[in-house]
């Protein structure tokens, strides 16, 4: 439903093509705006013009960064012996968000689908070797989504690294935690007893 | 398993409709054009969440409608009460339900309700392309094994995607973009080929028993699974599968590549139906090929009640046209053991002495029906 004002209605198409906004959502957020104070609304639109002017991609890892290197990769105390190569940015957010992992990120920016026309080539792949090459890695910890293009181009990953001097790993198919086995399917339950530990 | 009901909503030529199930026999009869197959579909629709006559969803909406419903009840193999919902519409797409909650995956509700489906078009099966028997053990080994039906939908994808390069122009490190497609499919191909290996061993122990019985006739009837290009048989493990698809599509590669199509894995196999030898399609007469026809469905619910442990719906779909009484009679009580069953038919005389229960038949006419 639309009040036939052209200002909120400008907003609210804007705010319903963020992810995961739906257009009621999207209405009740720019409600939210128009009756907030002058304040709110200046903070907000300052805090989206300043993302977009003052960041810029890590030269190293690809992650988001207001300096040439991002605040993981300039970090001392992480281990960058250790390279996790994810498809996205908020892949290294849901990660860092589990806080286990203390080695450094490789954001590849997507995954290899034919379909979508997405090559290896387009991927940040290369600069993953190049990293690898320059020395200093011991481990390459390949966290892509499970989906068949993740699988394939792990895959793809795996076979340029197999004569360079690093382990391989990935994250295990696992069962979720605090999932009941008979909810979850059958490849997973599958991959997880084919990828069984001893304990 | 046990349909006691079925609401059907803004499907095909039905605004609503509602109804009560025969534990054993139902005769859905009318003339022609009035939905009784239509009946049949919404059935098969709460089994396997799609249609077996329709390739989309739309076609199945009522002129105008902007969404179809189609809920039903019923009793599992331990005459616990379950239910079933598949509801869909143009702007929100289809969702499926399993006691009233929404399922995230059609997955997760496919081989709850097996259904066994035998129509006019099942003539197919032995006559018509490879197609249709790749579907017929796809349809069944889905409801049987979830893990089945996830390998399919990823093998699917993965050829989509192997065609996809396989027909673009880029030709650098072709072989080794190819190789993550190939990968999976040897991985999943592997997994879809032993199932339906195990079902083709169990079809060869059992058809010569029920084809004999039904044609009263002793032939030799066998299934050979047609393992395209590649090198199968039934002796082999995972492992010597996995071997004998990675080998051949290392052999084809090249070969691929010129005719830009993937040539190896399940997706091109097939089926031979033979008498003594000699394939049914062309050696078999029209009745011989009924009976056959017949057997393999009998066969697919026999396997359905050992592996699953529950006996299907079976729809028939109008297959009794043409024939007389006592005809049918025996073709029944061959079939209606099997399960519950559902019959379509613009005779519903034909049925009087089979049918003793005023309640089996259901009368459809227009939008309406009664028993
Ligand atoms: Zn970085």
């Amino acid at each position: 439903m639309s009040l036939n004002i052209p200002s909120l209605d400008e907003l609210v198409k804007q705010l319903a093509r963020l992810p995961g906004i739906g257009r009621k959502t999207a209405q009740r957020l720019a409600i939210f705006i128009l009756k907030s104070n002058d304040g709110y609304a200046d903070e907000l639109v300052d805090a989206v013009i300043h993302v977009k002017e003052n960041t810029r991609l890590c030269k190293q890892c690809f992650n988001i960064s207001e300096h040439e290197l991002c605040s993981i990769c300039a970090d001392g105390r992480r281990d960058s012996s250790k390279i996790c190569v994810v498809e996205d940015i908020v892949d290294v957010m849901a990660i860092e968000g589990s806080r286990e992992y203390n080695g450094i990120y490789h954001i590849l920016g997507g995954v290899i689908s034919p379909l979508a026309g997405v090559s290896p080539g387009d991927l940040k792949i290369a600069e993953l070797l190049d990293r690898v090459d320059g020395g200093g890695t011991k481990e390459v910890l390949l966290a892509l989504n499970m989906s068949t293009e993740g699988e394939a181009t792990m895959i793809y990953i795996s076979n340029m690294l197999k004569n360079k001097p690093v382990e391989i790993t990935r994250i295990a198919h696992g069962v979720p935690m605090g999932s009941h086995l008979e909810f979850v399917d059958q490849m997973t339950i599958g991959r997880a007893i084919a990828s069984r530990q001893k304990i | 398993m046990l349909l006691k009901n079925l609401s059907i909503e803004n499907f095909r030529i039905f605004d609503l409709l509602k109804l009560q199930f025969h534990p054993e026999i139902n005769i859905i009869y009318g003339l022609n054009g009035q939905g009784k197959t239509t009946i049949l579909e919404a059935i098969y629709y709460l089994s396997l969440t799609k249609s077996f006559r329709a390739k989309n969803d739309t076609i199945s909406l009522k002129n105008e409608s902007e969404f179809f419903n189609i809920f039903g009840e019923f009793e599992d193999q331990e005459r616990r009460e379950q239910s079933t919902r598949i509801y869909f519409s143009k702007n929100e797409g289809k969702h499926a339900f399993f006691n009233k909650t929404k399922v995230k995956l059609f997955s997760e509700i496919i081989g709850n309700l097996p259904v066994i489906l035998l129509s006019l078009d099942d003539i197919e099966l032995t006559s018509g392309f490879p197609t249709s028997r790749r579907k017929f053990l796809d349809v069944l080994l889905s409801q049987l094994y979830p893990g089945y039906l996830q390998s399919l939908q990823r093998y699917k994808k993965c050829i989509l995607q192997k065609n996809k390069l396989l027909n673009s122009d880029a030709d650098k490190n072709l072989y080794e973009n190819l190789s993550v497609w190939n990968n999976q499919i040897v991985e999943y191909g592997t997994l879809i080929i032993l199932h339906r290996l195990k079902f083709v061993e169990f079809l060869n122990k059992n058809i010569c028993t029920v084809y004999n019985k039904i044609s009263g006739k002793t032939e030799n009837i066998s299934i050979k699974y047609n393992a395209h290009l590649y090198s199968l048989n039934f002796m082999m493990d995972k492992a010597g599968i996995e071997n004998g698809l990675k080998e051949c599509l290392f052999n084809y590669r090249d070969t691929e590549i010129k005719r830009q199509t993937s040539m190896i894995g399940p997706h091109r196999d097939d089926l031979d139906f033979l008498k003594d030898e000699y394939s049914f399609k062309t050696h078999a007469s029209q009745g011989e090929n009924k009976s056959f026809l017949l057997s393999l469905k009998i066969l697919e619910s026999n396997y359905i009640k050992e592996i699953s442990d529950k006996k299907p719906l079976v729809l028939l779909d109008d297959i009794f046209g043409e024939l007389d009484n006592s005809r049918i009679e025996n073709l029944l009580t061959l079939i209606r053991n099997q399960g519950q069953t559902f019959i379509t038919t613009t005779h519903n005389n034909k049925f009087d002495q089979i049918v003793n229960d005023s309640k089996s038949l259901i009368h459809i006419s227009g939008s309406g029906a009664k028993n």
